[in-house]
């Protein structure tokens, strides 16, 4: 299996975005990192009466498509969630090959229901999510550390507290998950 | 392989001894490290607990520390845990509940008023303060169930009679003596005096001072309780004798037998049935007490302490003229100063200095009160940092109550008997639930809480709340009627469903809540003020309050509820969702689920 973490763009198109994310991704985990085949987002998840498209159909659609990478973490702007939650950041296969995020709640300026924020700040928290979200399908959980960026990401205060880092901790576990 | 050095030395966010916690905590030798002073390889504690246990310390003093322990000195044969005192995992299990208590108490008595920034900063920073709110809480709620806190005399009699009193006197400070087991600890306590006294009450020379002073300190707390009357005139009439017999090995020991003698006897206290001698000595330290302070004295050192015990009394009996003791008091004051400019106080002894002093009639000025306060909160406050220790001695607990009710506001004591819960932040890992520590729990997502009067009034949680949404209508028992733990109470009806929320604990319906038959939708929008369901009158029998949870395992419980809750709608794949909130009426959310049978899996205890 080739080494290397892809980003999948469902439906976005901010190429400034997909590519700070892309630099950050292997200062945390081991692996190179690319930009693959954009593509749509799979009707099946669309949920027409909430508006909103289904997280786990959509991890479902990443983890069975023949892309040649160790772990596919999906990015988009629509708005995701899981059955009896409200809305959701992004959600990982814990562990395994997918993961996604949406930029839909981070505050981007287009797009979105949090207020607008500043581009850096609007790209930092993407970054934290897709560290995180990839964080779980190695494996890791929530961390108790708040300045962890495995730490549980439920507010924006939270989110922008925490840093894009893995405490010692959370690094020593992907260490045991990577060797094991 | 350096992982636990490399862990331990951040254990309470800074270094500790050589940077290993067993090493800090005495487990492990700094031999057994040297023999291999790269790795923790040869380390056979680090080899027993793994890895695993290494990261869990990082929540050692957070949330998820009782499960995640992984200093769990308990586990390793022959070793007891360095940080015993913090670790509230067995909290109901150890023999000295009464010390924790205590801490508690006293935590939250100094937690209301002018210091509870400086305090709750402390607790917040060791990440104690959520555990300790709770505790008072736990502790408030056991204490006004009265019988129903599991305390049976046999237990009390585990304490000491220093607890004993000390948990007397705690609850004396707070203002909530009316709902303790009275009888309970009256009888532990009586049992101590008959005990010490060789089944005679009367208290005898054959005492040595330990059990003279375990004896009368069991008297005393009797007094706090007031029910010494209660006891046969004849018995308490040998006890006086006794008492006038008695020679008193110290000033302390003569205070307390004083204030003894004027519980037993309050219409006709004038005289005292001390030993003359004794009297005599203490007129006597307190006319030259300049003069004997930092001298040998009938061949003992004098000490403040002694001072001020001598002044307590001499004043109280009447045995040196009104401002005989003025002096003597001066000098009080200018110790308690000098101990208030370190600002490291001995609370014990701070607190008889203080005792002295308000007894020989010299006064604190308001600034000098307040240092005295803040003086107070900083000893208190290095005590608890350090290491979060929670093994402080009853005596100084109490003594921490005391000064700060000698010189501060009593009815502070009393708030704390009928405060509020603080403000819950929505948790989480309770997908956003809140889950406030002031109250009980059932694994029937029930709520209860008590209420002066001994009735509890019962509701749903936060959980329950959000999948029950907007019902139909409610149909309630009749007041009157007798509930039965675990057995339907009352019945939510919605959309042709319905299902049974069960009683927490037998008991009778005294009221229910008519506001929620009128307007349903209260009950998910309020469900720990408003939405109430009903109060009842609890049934008292053994182990009714066992299977409850409270506070840190309440949480825990509820944490695994939202992970089952997600779970049952989540399919197959294990996946960890973020920024997860459940929906309001979360259950209307997914077509096609049977509402009473979504519920009927949470709401059957
Ligand atoms: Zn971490
Ligand atoms: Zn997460």
């Amino acid at each position: 299996m080739s080494s290397v973490i892809e980003l999948v763009a469902l439906d976005i198109t901010d190429q400034e975005l997909l590519s700070s994310l892309c630099a950050e991704v292997p200062t945390t985990y081991p692996f190179q990192c690319r930009i693959g085949a954009a593509e749509k987002l799979p009707v099946s998840a669309l949920d027409m009466h909430r508006g909103q498209y289904q997280a786990t159909r959509i991890l479902e659609h990443l983890a069975s498509s023949d892309r040649d990478a160790v772990r596919l973490l999906g990015i988009t702007t629509a708005d995701l969630f899981t059955p009896i939650l409200r809305y959701i950041f992004g959600e990982a296969m814990l562990p395994g090959k997918a993961a996604i995020v949406s930029t839909h709640r981070l505050g981007n300026l287009s797009r979105g229901t949090q207020p607008p924020c500043d581009r850096p700040l609007f790209i930092s928290r993407v970054i934290k999510e897709g560290i995180h979200e990839l964080g779980h399908t190695f494996g890791l959980t929530h961390c108790a550390d708040p300045s962890c960026v495995m730490t549980a990401s439920r507010e924006m205060a939270r989110i922008d507290a925490k840093s894009t880092q893995l405490c010692r901790y959370c690094r020593i576990l992907l260490d045991d998950f990577l060797t094991a | 392989m350096n992982t636990m050095k490399a862990h331990s030395t951040e254990m309470f966010g800074k270094k500790i001894g050589s940077s290993c916690v067993w090493r800090a905590s005495g487990v492990v030798s700094a031999q057994m490290c040297e023999s291999s002073p790269d790795s923790c390889e040869g380390c056979p504690i680090y080899t027993r607990l793994g890895k695993a246990a290494s990261h869990r310390q990082t929540q050692f003093f957070g949330r998820d520390y009782f499960d995640s322990c992984s200093v769990n000195a308990c586990a390793v044969p022959g070793q007891s845990c360095p940080f015993a005192g913090p670790c509230m995992a067995n909290w109901s299990r150890t023999n000295t509940p009464a010390l924790r208590m205590l801490t508690m108490i006293g935590i939250g008595a100094l937690s209301i008023g002018e210091n509870a920034s400086l305090i709750q900063q402390t607790t917040r920073r060791t990440g104690l303060h959520a555990d300790l709110v709770s505790r008072v809480f736990q502790l408030r709620n056991l204490v006004m169930l009265g019988p129903e806190s599991g305390l049976s005399p046999s237990d009390l009699a585990l304490f000491t009679a220093e607890e004993q009193f000390a948990m007397v006197a705690a609850a004396s400070f707070l203002d909530c003596l009316d709902s303790l087991d009275v009888a309970a600890f009256a009888e532990a306590m009586m049992e101590r005096v008959l005990q010490h006294g060789n089944g005679s009450p009367s208290l005898s020379v054959k005492h040595d001072p330990p059990d003279l002073r375990e004896t009368l300190l069991a008297l005393q707390g009797l007094a706090v309780l007031d029910v010494l009357p209660a006891f046969d005139i004849e018995i308490l009439g040998e006890i006086h004798a006794g008492m006038a017999a008695l020679p008193y090995p110290s000033m302390a020991l003569a205070q307390m037998a004083l204030a003894l003698q004027r519980a037993i006897q309050p219409a006709t206290f004038k005289s005292p049935a001390l030993e003359q001698r004794t009297v005599e000595r203490a007129a006597t330290l307190v006319t030259f007490a300049d003069w004997l302070m930092g001298s040998v004295y009938d061949g003992q050192p004098v000490t403040f302490p002694e001072l001020a015990s001598a002044v307590i009394v001499t004043r109280t009996l009447g045995a040196v003229p009104d401002d005989g003791a003025i002096p003597a008091g001066r000098l009080l004051k200018a110790e308690l100063l000098r101990m208030v400019g370190n600002e490291r106080l001995d609370m014990s002894g701070a607190h008889s200095l203080l005792a002295g002093i308000v007894a020989s009639g010299v006064k604190l000025d308001p600034d000098e009160r307040t240092a005295f306060s803040r003086a107070v909160v900083l000893s208190f406050q290095a005590h608890f940092t350090k290491l979060g220790d929670m093994r402080a001695d009853p005596v100084s607990l109490i003594a921490y109550l005391g000064a700060d009710n000698l010189v501060r506001d009593r009815s502070q004591f009393a708030a704390i008997a009928s405060m509020e819960a603080p403000e819950v932040e929505a948790d989480p890992a309770l997908l956003g639930c809140e889950l406030p520590v002031d109250r009980f729990y059932t694994r029937g997502h029930t709520w209860m809480h008590p209420s002066r009067d001994g009735a509890l009034r019962v509701g749903l949680d936060d959980l329950a709340g959000h999948l029950i949404g907007q019902v139909d209508a409610i149909e309630m028992p009749e007041p009157g009627s007798q509930l039965r733990r675990g057995k339907p109470a009352l019945r939510l009806i919605r959309g042709g469903e319905s299902v049974d929320v069960c009683a927490p604990m037998d008991g009778e319906v005294v009221l229910v809540n008519q506001a929620i038959i009128d307007a349903p939708g209260i009950l998910p929008d309020q469900p720990y003020d408003g939405g109430w369901l009903l109060s009842i009158r609890p049934k008292v029998s053994g182990g009714s309050l066992s299977g409850l949870l409270f506070g840190e395992n309440a949480r825990e419980w509820q944490t695994t509820e939202a992970r089952r809750l997600q779970e049952m709608f989540q399919g197959d794949m294990a996946t960890a969702a973020d920024g997860a909130t459940l929906a309001r009426d979360a259950l209307a959310t997914i077509p096609g689920v049977r509402w009473s049978k979504v519920l009927r899996a949470f709401l059957t205890p």
